[in-house]
């Protein structure tokens, strides 16, 4: 009976911790860039029961394996493409294909993101909403320049034009790609950290997957009927396992009348 | 009298036992390509019984004294094909499995396609198992390691890379009699023997892209189950509960005055 108890409530935990992750997305349905959340269900060990007849068990040594429940395993994020809207502003990027913007936050660590609502800061550089620096290489200061005066190609390349109709290029922005979407972890507001020895920085070329789009953003990639499914299915599932357990202490009850 | 006490609590402990493993079938509801257990019970080997009169024994017959657990089978029907849209998801329709191998070293067999690759290429799937196959038709069975990072999977186990390169053929087999499969928890059978003698070609099967297999418990099943389950329980205890009036009526109320 202790067991059957048990098997039901790993079942309402695991059904618990799915509708946490389904909150989680549905909360950041309209969240620009963010990636939705996925978790596997694992079924638990087997625990032995005795058989009564020796002869006629499961195994060689008379016990019969009986399983005891689920878990959550493996929670990791689905990298998948969200729609990219365009925007007014020209200082806001998205992404097309793989891929994550390079920030830096105040203790100097590398933090991605596909968010790119970004400006100009006083100090000439690139900066996110949180006045994170973006990662560029061989950049010049943009300071004083108005962001209608920014152009960025698909390669990721600044180009400003002057008031004299200079045309020059200010820098590259760096690209960054991970090994697979297991090692990020969170970093709050949009961001991502994983371990240098996963992370790659792309280097563009003809053949690259990946586009900067400028004067677009990229909406979350969570879908809402998906969502809403996945709810109404794990809400269901967790009522069941608690008849179960219910029906557990109802017998287990059945059990304490016996001795009127 | 006393007999039918333990008539009717072996029918209760195996009620019991039978419930817990319908809370294991619904716990797993969800878990991809779980496939539901059923808990077999049997009625005890039936015992002579006798009239004895005059210190002579005659026997009357046979009589049945409760059930037992006899053991558990798995039911390897196919489960539905649900879209995940994720390519590295493969279900199998049809009887076929895809091949790992304990820490143990035992041949296993699993049904979980939900592939993931880790940082130096290998496949594993979602229950942690690394997933077997070989470079060339024929080759030997290694854990496969994938130099690319896009692949594709088409429907006999070939791993394609984006420019349409074969570079690994999934071990994808049947057993030739699912009897010979236990299950080993975590979504994994394994034979008795540990070895691939069983294995044949999975011919009837075909691996598909992009789907997982839901598990194939049926929730009203199991649900009709549980009640038959405690009503069951509940009979057996009113039965323990008359034969304790009985006795109590024998032992105090005969020989009153």
């Amino acid at each position: 009976m202790y067991r059957a108890l048990h098997t039901g409530r790993t079942g309402m935990k695991a059904y618990q911790d799915k509708l946490d992750v389904v909150s989680n997305n549905l909360a950041n349905s309209q969240t620009d860039g963010y990636k939705k959340i996925e978790t596997d269900f694992v079924s638990l060990l087997k625990d032995s029961i005795r058989g009564q007849f020796a002869n006629a068990s499961e195994n060689a040594e008379g016990t019969i394996l009986m399983g005891t429940g689920v878990k959550t395993d493996n929670t990791y994020r689905v990298l998948d493409q969200g729609i990219l809207v365009g925007e007014e502003n020209p200082m806001t990027l998205a992404l097309e294909g793989q891929g994550f913007f390079g920030l830096e936050n105040e203790s100097g660590d590398l933090l991605l993101t596909r968010d790119g609502h970004f400006g100009i800061s006083a100090e000439g550089g690139i900066v996110n909403g949180n006045g994170f620096l973006v990662n560029l290489k061989d950049s010049e200061s943009l300071e004083g320049l108005m962001p209608d005066q920014i152009e960025i190609s698909g390669g990721g390349e600044i180009f400003s034009t002057f008031e004299d109709g200079e045309r020059k290029s200010m820098g590259k922005l760096r690209i960054y790609k991970v090994s697979s979407p297991e090692v990020l972890t969170d970093a709050g507001n949009g961001c991502f950290m994983a371990g240098e020895e996963y992370v790659e920085e792309i280097e563009f070329d003809e053949n690259s997957e990946t586009v900067v789009r400028q004067g677009y953003t990229e909406k979350s990639n969570v879908d809402i009927g998906q969502e809403m499914i996945d709810m109404m299915i794990s809400q269901r599932a967790y009522q069941m396992n608690a008849r179960a357990v219910q029906s557990a202490d109802d017998m287990w009850s059945l059990i304490n009348n016996i001795k009127r | 009298m006393i007999r039918g006490l333990y008539v009717a609590a072996s029918g209760m402990i195996a009620q019991q036992k039978r419930q817990e493993n319908v809370s294991n079938n619904i716990a797993n509801i969800e878990t991809p390509s779980f496939k539901k257990q059923t808990l077999l019970v049997k009625a005890r080997e039936s015992s002579k019984i006798s009239k004895e009169s005059d210190g002579v024994k005659t026997p009357i017959g046979e009589m049945q004294l409760g059930l037992g657990v006899e053991g558990v089978t798995t039911d390897f029907s196919q489960g539905l094909l649900r879209e995940t849209g994720r390519l590295e998801d493969l279900a199998i329709d049809g009887q076929g499995y895809f091949k790992t191998r304990l820490v143990s070293g035992e041949a296993a067999y699993t049904r979980n396609g939900s592939l993931n690759m880790d940082s130096e290429g290998y496949l594993y799937n979602s229950d942690g198992f690394p997933i077997y196959g070989s470079k060339t038709e024929g080759g030997p069975s290694e854990p496969i390691q994938i130099d690319a990072e896009t692949f594709s999977v088409d429907g006999q186990g070939n791993i394609i890379d984006s420019e349409g390169n074969k570079l690994w053929k999934m071990a994808f087999v049947d057993i030739a009699d699912t009897a010979l499969l236990k299950d080993s928890g975590t979504g994994v059978y394994i034979t008795e023997t540990g070895g691939s003698e069983n294995e044949i070609e999975a011919e009837n099967a075909k691996i598909v892209s992009g789907m997982l297999e839901a598990s194939n418990v049926n929730a009203l099943e199991e649900m009709v189950k549980l009640m038959e389950i405690s009503r069951s329980f509940e009979s057996n205890q009113r039965i323990i509960q008359s034969i304790d009036e009985t006795l109590g009526k024998a032992v105090n109320e005969i020989g009153k005055l």
